[in-house]
């Protein structure tokens, strides 16, 4: 039973450091004042910035969901509780 | 038996504060980022634009402390059940199990209510590492000799030799209850208002952690402080009965 725990706790680790990449991207994007085409830079406009977030929140919540799926599988095969995924409800909407 | 609960609560919430201040600046990141665009807009576009994302920050920031939380429980939990089976230790599978309790609430109920610490270890030794009919024993042992002289005038056990460990893990589980209780919503504590910032003659708040998030995971802290305490001292004195124990049979 104790092997359960160290495997939800490894997985909760791999979510908060999904969790700290995508927010240290959402950042970098929230600073960022233009991006390069070639030898051109071209501003970003606030609506580039919100798609460039979307994008980002999407490929890490999608990475943050499949753990939640596997760890939720072992739970349910051992006839313990689920945990819930608090980054699913936020980009299904 | 060493357990490590407090050092991983302690790291857990060394966590939560971390993210809590990463909330705080990237709050303060959106003021800055939008001062640069405040041309662009139009004030009222620009208000709802960063009331939108500062409530984004704190939304992604709340759902890190959901996860933490979980952390926690799953850190709970796993030390709870390593030190409940070394409290219980293992239990026995004999077929002639029941009949032995049976023989010994037989001999409880003979020596009445003058039976003593001495003879009902005797009685017991068997099942001194079974919670569970320990439990049990030691409240037909107090209906027997009474309250009073189950207890003395300090709170103490009169019976320490035969009932110590059931009371230490009486103890235990009583501290676990109260852990498990903090930590239910620990980190999920609505945040409180901090510091107000001021941009285009509006308003906007940083939120942080509440007086009563504070006093709670230094509740929970101590609470685990003492538990390793308990089980700390509760080795050292298997330890010492094993030896007596070994001395008394000449190993």
């Amino acid at each position: 039973m104790r092997a359960i725990h160290k495997t939800i706790q490894t997985q909760l680790d791999n979510v908060l450091k999904l969790q700290l990449l995508k927010n240290t991207k959402i950042h970098s994007v929230n600073i960022q004042k233009s991006r390069s085409i070639g030898r051109l830079q071209i501003e970003l406009s606030s609506e580039e910035k919100a798609e460039l977030i979307k994008n980002i929140n999407k490929k890490y919540n999608t990475q943050i969901e499949n753990i939640y799926t596997e760890l939720n599988k072992e739970l349910s095969d051992l006839n313990l509780k689920n945990l819930d995924n608090p980054f699913k409800e936020r980009w299904n909407i | 038996m060493k357990i490590e609960l407090t050092d991983k609560i302690n790291e857990v919430i060394a966590a939560h504060k971390s993210n809590t201040k990463l909330c705080a600046d990237s709050m303060r990141t959106v003021l800055k980022k939008w001062q640069t665009e405040s041309n662009k807009y139009t004030p009222e576009y620009i208000r709802k634009a960063i009331q939108e994302e500062l409530n984004t920050v704190l939304a992604e920031s709340n759902k890190t402390d959901v996860v933490l939380n979980q952390k926690l429980k799953s850190i709970i939990t796993e030390s709870k059940e390593e030190i409940l089976p070394f409290l219980n230790g293992e239990k026995e599978q004999s077929p002639d199990y029941s009949i032995k309790i049976n023989n010994a609430l037989q001999f409880l109920k003979f020596e009445g209510k003058d039976i003593s610490d001495e003879t009902a270890f005797k009685i017991l030794k068997p099942f001194i590492n079974d919670f569970e009919h320990m439990d049990l024993f030691a409240n037909i042992v107090e209906k027997q000799v009474g309250t009073e002289k189950f207890i003395n005038s300090f709170g103490e056990c009169n019976f320490n030799k035969t009932f110590g460990t059931t009371n230490r893990m009486r103890t235990l589980l009583n501290l676990f209850n109260d852990v498990e209780s903090i930590a239910e919503n620990l980190f999920l504590f609505p945040k409180v208002d901090a510091e107000h910032l001021i941009f285009n003659n509006d308003r906007f708040i940083v939120k942080q952690d509440g007086y009563s998030e504070i006093s709670s995971e230094s509740n929970l802290i101590n609470l685990c402080n003492t538990i390793a305490d308990i089980v700390e001292k509760m080795a050292s004195a298997d330890i010492q009965e094993i030896q007596e124990i070994q001395e008394i049979q000449g190993i």
